[in-house]
């Protein structure tokens, strides 16, 4: 027997659900929640950053490459700028960025693995063909030529940092759902007439749900660093609306003598991107035993 | 052979003094972890030389627990305390990591129920054992690989030359366990423990390997613990037994002892609740509902409900073409149970899914109520859906994790058939009609045990009012004193609800008791059907007595000790004795097996002929009756 204890039906036998579950989170999750509060605690201090700060993003505030100081905390650029303000600013376009393309990875990828999974058949054949045409292409190779051949608005980098994604999830997803469609209770859904779409969403769905957590994490925390490699190579996030990847670009002419310059951006970018990667790894331990 | 003095035909081993200490001395055994109840609680069990110990119990009783404590297997968490616990003389308690390795292989092994995790996939069969050979043994070159060629030939691997250059995945599922027995022999232990070896196996070859373990200990004068949960297997191959009941020994003595006279109730339920083929499926008095098999009205009054006509199924796996399922025809009575029995392998599981429209026949049509139901689809192939539900194996899997059970049960009803109050009122109902309390429809399965999932599984079957379930395996996953309970249920519901099933099972003594008519299933062909008891009285072809027979009788005074005939009704140990005339695939794909095989059985496929009122057998040489009764008796 898997269950080291099942519950005795009975009226002494009521289930203790969980009812402090955010505590319970904390407590299983280690990882996961030091992810959490790394990562809102970032995105809290980007959204708000008009709030607190005393200047705007293209302010000149004081004289060009202050060192840090009580009053610029991360001193300021070449033109004089307050760079805490720049870089919490550049958080809420590279952050978002990553998240929305995430996110729609996860939308487009997952609807392709469920449809493949559960249909299999000749539309999991053509499906998997296109995912594997789309991988076949090196990841950065294939946003370079995107972003040339369009202009680099935010939307096209979008876009593309989710087509990269979408084949990762493609596959997990379809992977899972392969498994779970010879499962017991999705078979004994087919014999009681349950329509296609109605088993995709009430049983392969949730049981790929963990999945699909962890690879969302994973995702973003890559398309930061794709989004900022593209910024940096000047086909990312256009001056003068600052992202962590051309702050770094910005910030190489004076890595020398202002060093706190190149290394805001890039402390940012590990910060977020192993908050998501904590996220990610914090879920895929559970998830095993979820399912 | 039924030799109970053993050191009488030791061929191995020689004698020497320490050998006449018990091998394995436990006494008042006590492991637990954390702060939980101990699983297994003050166990004594002493284990001679040559001596054969059944340790029988249910899930969760500690059987294996035991036997991991022995090898000092069990994590560091666990917690042993003991007045005694020596193995081989070696006191596990205080035993360094080197005694224990030492002990282990050259002392001890260990044969477990799934030989392919006990092998390694990547190494030849022979290399594998001659590494054993080589450590224990410390043989070398020629003498190392006779020792393996020896060691093979023993456990009964034929062509021990060519096995031995073989992958593990080569050998079939018998031979796979045969070749770890080799293995765990490999460093001539003094004991071999074996955790349900055969459990996995079909029955005829489950049979080979008891009686492979009655031999070794014969010729080797090894002492076996031997675990299994089936009375069958213990009765059959035990010289004593101990019963284990959550954790402690409830009764141990002979096996003739514990399994005739049992003095606990509990081993008594144990050996009242495991159906077998010694006694009659129990009945009650005509004018009473009646418990099991043999239901209601003269079987001539009923109608075809399902019928299936020539469908075969045809698999394509990597470019060869497999036929589970070959032209088989077969009709299913209104109100009857239909026992579908066969090995593993044998196309049962396959018919099911075609008989529920879950897969579509390669040929042939399926009916039901005359309107043929193979091509449907849609909103009428829905329709159908209703009137046919099936309940699988694993109670586990067949629930959604993730989904409310009530939720589950309720998911056959469609939404334009039954409101949400009703809906509710509905799924109260069914569980309560399950035997389980009607408010716990919104928990979630894994807080339920195993036989209660499969309640629920049940109750979900039926919330669409369904004539027909197909019930795929519905107890193997279950203890016996759940799987009596799961049989009564069904029994119940059957006569409530006028249900008609089609029972599938490799368990032969589940399929006898819950029967009207049985269908015998042998590489994908229906080989046999008939009544249930004329069948299992007298089954007319080769396969339906070879199985039968392979069946262990939980008497342990009907032992099966030569390699010929069963005690049972016929049978055929050995395997075939016909020379196969050409090299092809016979046309009668039992022929390679049967003992009555000749050269028409290469040449022409038998079809299914009349062989006595009630009875169809696809042999071209049927048994005899006469010769049953002769055979019943030598």
């Amino acid at each position: 027997m898997t269950h080291a204890a099942p519950v005795r039906v009975g009226p002494e036998a009521v289930p203790n659900r969980q009812r402090h579950w955010f505590a319970a989170f904390l407590r299983t999750r280690r990882e996961a929640s030091a992810g959490i509060l790394l990562l809102v605690t970032l995105v809290v201090l980007s959204m708000t950053v008009h709030l607190w700060a005393d200047y705007t993003p293209s302010e000149v505030a004081g004289a060009p490459f202050s060192p840090p100081s009580a009053q610029h905390l991360l001193g300021t650029d070449d033109l004089g700028r307050d760079y805490l303000v720049r870089l919490m600013t550049a958080g809420q376009t590279s952050l978002g960025i990553a998240f929305f393309a995430a996110a729609l990875a996860l939308l487009v990828g997952s609807a392709i693995g469920i449809a493949a999974g559960l249909r299999g058949g000749w539309l999991d054949s053509w499906l998997m063909a296109g995912i594997d045409l789309v991988l076949s292409f090196p990841s950065l190779l294939l946003a370079l030529s995107a972003v040339t051949v369009f202009n680099p608005t935010k939307t096209i980098l979008v876009l593309v940092l989710a087509l990269i994604a979408v084949p990762q999830f493609a596959r997990v997803v379809r992977a899972k759902c392969l498994e779970l469609r010879e499962r017991e209770f999705v078979l004994s859904a087919r014999v009681s007439g349950v329509p296609d779409p109605v088993i995709a969403v009430k049983h392969l769905l949730p049981n790929v749900l963990p999945l699909m957590t962890v690879q969302f994490a994973n995702t973003a925390a890559i398309a930061i660093l794709i989004e900022s490699s593209l910024s940096y190579l000047g086909l990312g996030v256009q001056p003068p609306d600052p992202s962590w990847g051309n702050m770094i670009y910005a910030a190489q002419s004076y890595m020398i003598e202002c060093p706190w310059l190149p290394l805001g951006p890039a402390g940012a970018l590990l910060l977020a991107s192993f908050a998501w990667g904590l996220i990610g790894e914090g879920f895929s331990g559970g998830s095993r035993s979820l399912i | 052979m039924t030799s109970t003095t053993p050191s009488a035909t030791t061929l191995g081993r020689p004698e020497d003094p320490a050998a006449r200490l018990p091998l394995l001395d436990i006494r008042n055994l006590t492991v637990g972890y954390g702060e939980a109840a101990p699983s297994v609680q003050g166990v004594t069990l002493r284990v001679e030389p040559g001596e054969i110990v059944g340790l029988i119990g249910e899930s969760g009783s500690g059987k294996s627990t035991v036997a991991m404590a022995a090898l000092g297997l069990l994590p560091r968490s666990a917690r042993i305390e003991a007045e005694r616990f020596d193995v081989c003389g070696v006191d596990i308690r205080s035993a360094s990591t080197r005694e224990l390795n030492t002990l282990r292989g050259s002392s001890v092994a260990m044969v477990f129920q799934d030989a392919m995790g006990a092998l390694d996939p990547c190494m030849r069969v022979g290399a594998q054992i001659a590494e054993v050979v080589k450590r224990h043994q410390r043989l070398r070159g020629a003498a190392c690989r006779n020792e393996v060629l020896e060691l093979m030939a023993r456990v009964g691997l034929p062509n021990p030359e060519t096995r031995a250059r073989q992958y593990p995945h080569q050998l079939s599922g018998g031979l796979r366990q045969r070749a770890a027995i080799a293995l765990a022999l490999a460093g001539k232990p003094r004991i071999l423990l074996a955790d349900e070896p055969t459990t996995a196996l079909d029955v005829t070859v489950q049979a080979g390997i008891l009686r492979l373990f009655r031999r070794i200990r014969d010729e080797l004068n090894v002492a076996i613990v031997l675990i299994s949960h089936d009375m069958g297997v213990i009765a059959q191959t035990a010289d004593r037994v101990a019963v284990m009941l959550d954790g402690s020994v409830v009764e141990q003595g002979s096996v003739e002892q514990v399994l005739l006279s049992p003095e606990t109730p509990y081993t008594r339920k144990l050996l009242e609740s495991a159906p077998s083929l010694d006694t009659e499926p129990a009945r009650t008095e005509a004018g009473d509902a009646p418990v099991t098999g043999q239901h209601g009205s003269d079987p001539e009054r009923r109608t075809d409900l399902m019928t299936v006509t020539g469908v075969t199924r045809r698999f394509r796996v990597k470019g060869r073409h497999i036929t589970a399922v070959s032209d088989v025809s077969l009709s299913v009575k209104r109100g009857e149970v239909l026992g579908i029995v066969g090995e593993s392998g044998s196309g049962k599981s396959t018919l099911a899914k075609l008989l529920v429209h879950l897969d579509k026949p390669s040929a042939g049509t399926l009916a039901m109520d005359g309107l043929d139901y193979t091509r449907l689809r849609g909103a009428r192939a829905r329709r159908f859906r209703d009137a046919v539900q099936m309940v699988f194996q694993h109670p586990a899997g067949s629930l959604n994790p993730r989904l409310k059970v009530g939720t589950s049960i309720r998911e056959p009803m469609r939404a334009s058939k039954v409101s949400r109050g009703d809906g509710e009122d509905r799924v109260r109902g069914l569980l309560r009609e399950v035997g389980l309390p009607e408010g716990c429809g919104d928990r979630l399965p894994h807080e339920f045990s195993g036989g209660q999932k499969q309640r629920i599984a049940i109750a979900r079957a039926l919330s669409s009012s369904p004539d027909v379930v197909i019930l795929d395996e519905p107890t193997s996953a279950l203890d016996v004193s759940v799987q009596a309970q799961v049989l009564d249920l069904l029994d119940r519901l059957r006569s409530q609800h006028d249900l008609t099933y089609v029972f599938i099972s490799h368990n032969l003594a589940v399929v006898r008791q819950v029967s009207d008519r049985v269908a015998v299933m042998y590489a994908g062909r229906v080989v046999e059907v008939g009544d249930c008891a004329t069948i299992f009285a007298n089954p007319q072809h080769w396969y339906t007595r070879t199985l039968i027979a392979a069946v262990p009788s939980t008497d342990p005074r009907h032992r099966n000790d030569g390699e010929g005939e069963a005690p049972r009704v016929g049978g055929s140990g050995a395997a075939g004795n016909a020379t196969p005339p050409t090299d092809n695939a016979p046309a009668c794909a039992f022929a390679t097996r049967c003992p009555r095989a000749e050269a028409r059985c290469w040449a022409e496929a038998p079809t299914l002929t009349e062989v006595g009122p009630g009875q169809q057998a696809a042999c071209h040489f049927p048994a005899a009756r006469g010769a049953v009764a002769e055979q019943g008796g030598s």
